[in-house]
């Protein structure tokens, strides 16, 4: 765990005197090089600005602790001297600072909302029960706790959470505002894009949640433009912030603008090394670029903070090393893989491949019969198995699963034109709907419900998209609990029976698929929704 | 994307104020964005930029001239794109032809012409035409010098839009005779030995008027006549022509050819008097009309070898977009596709790739014919290898072949040795054939990816040449053969670029021939088939020369004479073996395509020449 006070030089320094383009990257600088710049700049430039208590506490309390260990190698070891003495005092002194410091609410709540910007839940958890222990019942903390929720993309138990903080004093307009956050970060970016130039006139600390929330809902909602516009103005606000160079890298991905995407995500890295989620992004990048060599460090980096994509990692990894002809290492890590989720169907993809690169087809049989079962919509694992059966002479059953992958595949080139064809009519409903239907019913059913509850943004009562995801939701039921809630209100809808739909069907007011402004409902997507960001 | 942190420049809206603003609060609560951590072994920018580009490697021995200007030879495809109408059709570009159209001993040049478009207006009505303009036809000196004959042959063309040139001696007479494919038909030229071409499309039963791409001829029922199959692109015309937008509003795209339904392929099968019917049907091509699997396929390359190694000829056909096809022969020229099945159809990752030209190659000297296949950009290049009777598995990553980098949009492509070190080698010509591409440039380099070995495995690098090597530079490769012109057992290479003239884009880059003038030759053997109960030149014949390397232990090479190959273009059919030093020769075995699998067993030759071997008759 990363104890929150260590940062404060580094923040510091980073704000007084950001990097140009043409000196050293700090990153090219030596840890303790870094920190000796952002002390100089400290004396230098504001050794007593009462508006950085922070800043200055912190770098104080470092450059004692740098300079301690001198003061003691010219002291005689024996016989404590003055100076000694007081050296000593001072630690005494500045230990009891930290000390209290670290015994306040708002240090402690300014620590969590450090560790939430870095999405380091965690972390800010961590902080936050800190909080909570010393000063119980803190309006802050219960707001961040809301936050967090928010952010994880539990939008339900976020706006319980803030009516708890309302409760407790939270000012109400802040409430608001974290849920109109909430709902850019949804994808409901049309309810509340109008409120994004005020919140910007008025950011308070939360501009890079507003970015970052309406950049999230832009890109959810494919709307590629404003996600940009807004993801560059972010990242010259804060230019050493890595975050939206993240976004403006999957925007330019998402777009096939691949040198560009390669260039943004590298910058994303280099602000912040520790950035997984920028660092495998990349990585995927130069796959596609064909640079397994460059790629396989970034995913290699991507795994040194755990997260829920570290597997993401792995499998990248092994990508690489196959596409190097690295087949030893290849197998070691795709073990690796393995021993976390056999099931997972890139894992078992890549698993199978390093048999079948060997010629062994009835151990990539063996990986992948249960995968597939276990993902019977990934026509690509089908594919292999196909392969693998034909590699053994099953050519019957390999011709039965060839075919299978054929008719899905035919119906998601179907989409693919359409979605070409989008390109001139952006606005069209119905073409909107046969993309997110064939995908909904042949490809990946987290694609077909972003395209259809991406109509709402079109217009309201598109009454076959109502059909089709009333139909979805009955279908599969038994995923999630919600999905009855939904199919039901899709029906609903679909029969024109707006009224008979209350708020508190579990959908909060506003979000009401199709009565209302469009967008996705909360719980919508199936477990493991739309990649969000780091 | 500016970076700038000088505020007065960079701050042009009232909300970026504020984020400022709202910047210096934050830091003074303490909360600004942490700074970057020193990272062990982490890449900086620069380094990532450095190493962008795929890793080359000078090669000992290979080396190219372009000799353009010495040949005599200023061709330019054109391809109608200053009219700015941006459609598909200008994209495709066109092909060479490499052969030895006088039987004079020394390689002749035909170079497919393309065309243009015209506006009329009829009754109010504006409609817009589209012409072809004349090919061109080169004779050769045998040093590498061409004269222009098109005149005198009579082989101008130019009836329709023109891509691709295409060899085959359909009636035996020891005259190649010629194809010409492209938008609206095929024009089919008799070469009459006396050094003149005759037109004869309708006569011979070419009915064809779709768009015609590649074409492959070979005798698939073995009937000792050479029967054709033509590829057939997309169904796009300006009646079916979708607006695709540009980067910024107003400016008009290519459009891919996923937007248009592929069309079905043709397969001519010879009357055995000179004329042609319709086999398709009795074939099995895949016909969308027939089996309504809407998988016609965008053919852009085909080549015709006997993968199953099993005396008849099979078909594999690269499709743009669309799954590839294999079909194989049962031996009376009626196939089954089993592109999926056998591993050709698609890639690792179980998608269809964007498809043009193709090879037949062992390239890895194990006694079984491997597949090849250039693809669009982000798609790596696809070698199939074959693992056993024409079941085969994608072997780019093993080969080296994935980690060449995403710039290439490989069209024409052949397999040859080269260096003449006893494996072939492999060279592509690249181009884009969008107006505005976003993930890669227009122009692009060509390749020449090295078979070298390591750890007994065969490996491609890609050859670095010096930089002001043509193979250094970018350009819009298309078309592309191989042969020796000068006649010093060094095959050469030949590419038909295209036109590229558009907005601030303009290159009318001409055709260029490449000298092979590599150093340090090894030995080499060329060999001339002359077909008496197969076809003329022996396509499908499979050659194997084994030579003793100078450690006892013998090598084997395996080549065949290949029915189309590369893209809209044609190599010179007879194959070359290198041979390094050190080897002795031993034998060269020749299996004819017929079911009786008849070989032949030459063992009295040398290296450094020509050999021409003549097909005993029955009995003989």
């Amino acid at each position: 765990m990363q104890f929150c006070p260590d940062e404060g030089p580094e923040m510091s320094s980073e704000t007084n005197n950001p990097p140009s383009d043409d000196e050293p990257s700090e990153v090219e600088m030596s840890e303790s090089t870094a920190e000796d710049s952002a002390l100089d700049d400290l004396e230098e430039v504001q050794p007593e600005d009462a508006t950085r208590p922070k800043s200055i506490f912190s770098s104080s309390a470092s450059q004692e602790e740098q300079r301690l260990p001198a003061d003691s190698e010219s002291s005689e070891p024996s016989e404590p001297s003055e100076s000694s003495m007081l050296t000593k005092g001072i630690v005494v002194l500045v230990i009891l600072g930290l000390l209290a410091f670290w015994l306040r609410a708002d240090w402690q709540n300014g620590c969590a909302s450090e560790a939430i910007k870095k999405r380091d839940f965690e972390n800010a958890e961590w902080w936050i029960g800190w909080s909570e222990f010393v000063h119980p019942g803190n309006l802050e903390a219960e707001f961040l706790k809301a936050r967090i929720l928010r952010l994880q993309g539990d939008f339900q138990a976020s706006m319980d959470q803030l009516e708890v903080a309302k409760d407790a004093g939270l000012d109400p307009k802040r409430a608001e505002r974290e849920r109109t956050l909430a709902l850019a970060y949804l994808g409901q970016v049309n309810q509340v894009q109008d409120q994004l130039g005020d919140l910007l006139q008025n950011p308070g600390d939360d501009a890079h949640e507003i970015c970052e929330a309406f950049v999230m809902g832009y890109i959810t909602t494919r709307t590629f433009r404003q996600a940009e516009t807004i993801a560059d103005a972010w990242a010259k606000d804060f230019p050493e912030d890595a975050q939206p160079h993240y976004y403006v890298g999957v925007i330019h991905r998402e777009n096939g603008r691949w040198e560009a995407a390669q260039a943004e995500l590298e910058r994303a890295v280099a602000l912040d090394p520790e950035h997984s989620a920028a660092a495998r992004e990349l990585g995927e990048v130069l796959v596609i670029r064909k640079i397994p060599a460059e790629a396989l460090k970034y995913f290699q980096m991507s795994q040194k903070q755990e997260d829920s994509q570290m597997l993401a990692g792995l499998v990248g990894e092994v990508q690489c090393l196959r596409a190097l002809g690295r087949s030893d290492e290849a197998r070691e890590r795709i073990q690796a893989a393995m021993g976390i989720d056999p099931l997972d169907s890139a894992v078992a993809f890549e698993a199978a491949q390093v048999e079948m690169d060997e010629n062994q087809y009835d151990a990539a049989i063996v990986v992948l019969e249960p995968a597939v079962e276990a993902n019977p919509r990934d026509h690509n694992l089908r594919n292999a198995y196909a392969e693998a059966l034909g590699g053994v002479g099953r050519t019957d059953e390999a011709k039965e699963q060839f075919d299978h992958v054929d008719a899905f595949k035919n119906k998601l080139r179907e989409a693919k034109v359409l979605v070409e064809e989008l390109t001139s009519n952006p606005d069209d409903p119905d073409k909107r709907y046969r993309i997110g239907k064939l995908h909904l019913d042949y490809g990946d059913p987290k694609e077909g419900l972003i395209w259809l509850y991406g109509i709402f943004n079109y217009t309201r009562g598109h009454l076959p998209t109502h059909k089709a995801l009333a139909d979805y939701y009955e279908a599969n039921k038994d995923q999630s609990p919600r999905f009855a809630e939904l199919a039901r209100a899709h029906k609903l809808m679909s029969e024109g029976r707006f009224m008979e739909l209350m708020p508190q069907e579990g959908m909060p007011q506003g979000m009401m698929p199709g009565g209302m402004p469009g967008g996705m409902p909360q719980g919508a997507i199936p477990q493991g929704g739309i990649p969000a960001g780091q | 994307m500016g970076r700038s942190l000088d505020a007065s420049s960079a701050r042009s809206t009232s909300s970026a104020i504020t984020i400022i603003w709202a910047l210096v609060a934050c830091a003074a609560a303490g909360c600004g964005s942490s700074a970057p951590t020193p990272g062990g072994g982490m890449i900086l920018p620069g380094e990532i930029e450095t190493q962008n580009k795929s890793k080359a490697f000078a090669s000992e021995h290979i080396r190219f001239e372009e000799i353009t200007d010495f040949a005599g030879i200023d061709f330019v495809y054109k391809n109608g794109s200053e009219h700015d109408y941006s459609v598909i059709l200008e994209s495709l570009g066109g092909g060479v032809a490499v052969f030895d159209f006088d039987a004079d001993g020394n390689l002749d040049l035909y170079f497919a012409q393309g065309g243009g478009f015209s506006e009329t207006t009829s009754a109010g009505v504006k409609e817009i035409g589209i012409h072809g303009l004349p090919s061109l036809m080169l004779r050769g000196d045998g040093a590498g010098r061409f004269v222009d004959v098109t005149d005198l042959t009579r082989t101008k063309a130019g009836n329709f839009y023109s891509h691709g040139c295409h060899v085959g001696d359909y009636d035996a007479d020891g005259f190649p005779d010629l194809l010409v494919t492209g938008y609206g038909g095929l024009q089919f030229f008799r070469n009459q030995g006396d050094g003149t071409f005759q037109e004869v499309t309708q006569e011979v039963g070419f009915t064809d008027t779709s768009w015609s791409t590649g074409v492959a001829w070979a005798d698939f029922d073995e009937d000792g006549h050479l029967d054709c199959f033509v590829q057939h692109y997309v169904n796009w015309s300006f009646e079916n022509d979708p607006h695709c937008g540009g980067p910024q509003e107003g400016l008009r795209e290519i459009c891919p050819p996923k937007l248009f339904k592929g069309l079905p392929d043709i397969l001519y099968m010879s009357n055995g008097d000179g004329t042609f019917r319709d086999a398709s049907l009795y074939a099995g091509l895949r016909n969308n009309t027939v089996d309504k699997r809407n998988d016609d396929g965008n053919g852009l390359g085909v080549i015709v070898g006997d993968v199953e190694m099993d005396g008849d000829l099979d078909i594999y056909v690269a499709n743009d977009t669309t799954p590839n096809f294999l079909y194989v022969n049962d031996g009376t020229g009626a196939f089954e596709e089993v592109g999926r099945q056998n591993g050709v159809a698609l890639d690792l990752e179980g998608e269809s790739n964007g498809s043009m030209g193709v090879d037949i190659v062992d390239f890895d000297n194990d006694g079984d014919f491997d597949l090849w296949a250039a693809n669009y950009e982000f798609e790596s290049f696809a070698l199939y290898r074959n693992q056993d009777n024409g079941y085969f598995r994608h072997y780019s990553n093993q080969a080296g072949i994935s980690r060449l980098g995403d710039l290439f949009v490989g069209f024409g492509t052949a397999f040859f040795d080269a260096d003449l070190d006893g494996d072939e080698d492999v060279v592509v010509a690249n181009g884009h054939v969008v107006k505005y591409p976003t993930g890669t440039p227009l122009l692009q380099i060509p390749l020449l990816l090295e078979n070298v070995e390591v750890q007994g495995q065969a490996y491609f690098n890609k050859v670095k040449f010096p930089d002001e090597s043509y193979f250094s530079q970018v350009h819009m490769g298309r078309g592309l053969a191989i042969g020796d012109l000068d006649n010093d057992g060094r095959q050469d290479v030949i590419i038909s670029n295209s036109s590229v003239d558009f907005a601030e884009n303009a290159s009318e880059e001409r055709a260029v021939i490449l000298r092979n003038t590599s150093i340090d030759p090894n030995h080499w053997l060329q060999v001339r088939l002359v077909g008496t109960a197969t076809t003329r030149n022996g396509i499908g014949s499979i050659l194997k020369l084994t030579t003793i390397r100078s450690d006892g232990t013998s090598r084997e090479q395996l080549r065949i004479i290949k029915g189309g190959g590369t893209y809209l273009s044609q190599n010179d059919l007879r194959p070359t073996f290198g041979i390094p030093h050190g080897d002795t020769l031993q034998s060269l075995q020749i299996t004819w395509p017929s079911k009786s699998e008849k070989t032949q067993v030459v063992t009295e030759f040398d290296w450094d020449q020509t050999l021409t071997i003549v097909e005993p008759r029955e009995g003989g």
